[in-house]
């Protein structure tokens, strides 16, 4: 079969402003599986330009696929783009099959079958098999109740799913569809050029806001050798000078992580990893800290949330404050820069507790922060809790972490925007960070300092998926 | 992000973005929850293998 995979344009602040893109993972993921079952597959990405709508759709139907398969990482704040895409692709080319991915569409396929027939089927959880086992069943007009993991109208134009898939056990049975980007294109880390990668998939711990670890369901990850075989690959044949893991917690399990850093070592290339990962691991492993820097992590996202105990107890965190502080302290001895994660709109908070919250921030000292905006999911335990709280925000476009969408007791919209504004204008733009930061990427990286360092880089781009399950849900 | 990203933000707030006084309830929203439902794939078992085991914090 023809199928052409679609990026949508993110409408996500970050996604639109820095110069840097990152490849869509998710899609080159259901890519190479897809070749290697003998199709022909193609991929537009609409996140350049970004491309316009009608362009983006020209583009896509233009060798008259007969397949299209939508999906974005920001998969909620996405969804109102992906919906007007296939929209746009039924009204010029009805028969074309339309096919729709992602976290948000695994838990929404109810409504979003009930409220439009624009997509034919809806994958549900990990795509590799699942797609390969649907296309099949198309070609082979083989019954579709059979392939697991999907969603469709049935005859009375009602939805209806399928048995829920498999996950994975064995990651490494499938492989990224490499070929289907021109490595030139993508960078990131000011022009550097890089990738998107998974060491593991899913998280093991609890928190009740994520809505990353429901979606991969269990904590599994690559064979490490393999891996770093695949990274090294990359750097040799491709010239790829950085990895973006977009793992929800590569570092989970002690062992296998270690044989990762061993294995990077071993390859012996000059490729910088950044990603993200729980402070309660990096104070596990103080001792091999600078293993990691010498596998070439530079920098870690911390998603420590909050700054109070008792936020941190609502949300069943299950970190601590003080591992917080250790695991930025431990960073920095290292060589390693810390980007934390704040989120502000707690229900009850005023702004004595942001300006608490700011003084800790101050004393954890990271390098870097991103300001996040509680955003709950159908899916999660807090949405449960957050059910009754008012929605000021309708537009899904916004629902992308960096906009407020609840309402708050105490503090209006303004409130809160400006103290979150001036926090981080603050905690980044403090001497002593500049200084740090500056001199930490100098001496570990041989990264000239450009005078004005990032801020939290990957907001809403292709990476960041483990707090609030950011840009993955 | 960059300050080109922090002052698009609060351009963004101040002139672009609508927000409302009176919303619904977020499950008016979104729909009632689904937390039933968080797992999307069932666990398929094997035999442990030695470094691609299930169990983190080996
Ligand atoms: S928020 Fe992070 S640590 Fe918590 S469950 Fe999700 S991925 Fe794991």
């Amino acid at each position: 079969m023809k199928i052409v995979l679609i990026n949508p344009p993110h409408t996500a602040i970050g996604s639109r402003v820095p110069d840097d893109h990152l490849p869509p993972l998710g899609l080159l993921a259901l890519g190479g599986p897809l070749i290697d079952a003998g199709h022909q597959v193609r991929l537009v990405d609409a996140e350049f330009g970004p491309m316009a709508l009608a362009t983006l759709v020209r583009d896509a139907l233009s060798d008259h696929p007969d397949c299209i398969l939508i999906g974005h990482s920001g998969s909620t704040s996405a969804h109102p783009t992906a919906l007007l895409i296939a929209g746009m692709v039924k009204d010029i080319q009805p028969a074309t099959i339309l096919i729709y991915g992602g976290v948000f569409p695994t838990y929404h396929w109810r409504d979003i079958l009930a409220e439009t027939n624009v997509f034919d089927f809806i994958v549900r959880g990990e795509g590799e098999a699942t797609i390969v086992a649907l296309v099949e069943a198309l070609e082979k007009r083989k019954p579709l109740s059979d392939v697991a993991g999907i969603a469709f109208p049935d005859d009375l134009r009602q939805p209806f799913a399928t048995r829920p898939t498999r996950t994975i056990t064995n990651l490494d049975d499938y492989r990224i569809g490499w070929e289907l980007i021109d490595f030139s294109r993508y960078s990131y880390w000011g022009g550097k050029r890089a990738v998107v990668m998974q060491f593991s998939r899913g998280c093991p711990h609890l928190c009740n806001y994520c809505g990353q670890r429901g979606f991969w369901t269990r904590w599994r990850h690559r064979d490490p050798m393999k891996f770093a075989r695949e990274i090294a690959w990359l750097y040799r044949e491709h010239g790829v000078e950085l990895i973006n893991l977009a793992d929800e917690n590569p570092t989970s399990s002690k062992k296998a992580w270690r044989a990762f850093l061993d294995a990077m070592i071993a390859e012996n290339v000059p490729v910088l990893i950044v990603g993200s990962t729980r402070a309660d691991d990096i104070v596990r492993d103080a001792d091999s800290l600078h293993l990691y820097r010498q596998a070439g992590v530079i920098r870690w996202l911390l998603g420590m949330e909050n700054t109070d105990e008792q936020t941190l107890a609502l949300i069943r965190k299950g970190g601590s404050t003080s591992s917080d502080r250790e695991a930025i302290r431990l960073l920095r001895l290292n060589g390693i820069l810390s980007m934390a994660t704040w989120v502000a709109g707690f229900e009850d908070e005023s702004l004595r507790d942001l300006w608490r919250g700011f003084r800790q921030l101050i004393a954890y000292d990271p390098d870097q922060i991103q300001a996040l905006y509680v955003t709950p999911h159908r899916w999660t335990p807090f949405f449960r809790i957050a059910r009754d709280r008012k929605v000021i925000q309708l537009d899904a476009r916004l629902w992308d972490y960096k906009h407020q969408v609840l309402q708050m007791t105490r503090l209006k919209p303004w409130m809160l925007f400006f103290a979150v504004k001036l926090i981080e204008l603050a905690v980044q733009s403090r001497p002593r960070r500049w200084r740090v930061s500056c001199s930490t990427r100098i001496r570990s990286n041989g990264i000239r300092c450009a005078g004005t360092p990032k801020w939290a880089a990957a907001s809403g781009s292709a990476k960041s998926g483990a707090f609030w399950s950011a840009t993955a849900a | 992000m960059g300050r080109r990203v922090w002052f698009r933000e609060v351009w963004g707030f101040l002139v672009r973005d609508r927000r409302l006084k009176h919303g619904p309830t977020l499950a008016e929203f979104w729909g009632s929850p689904q937390d039933e439902e968080e797992e999307s794939m069932v666990v398929e078992r094997l035999p442990r293998q030695s470094m691609t085991a299930i169990s983190p914090n080996a």
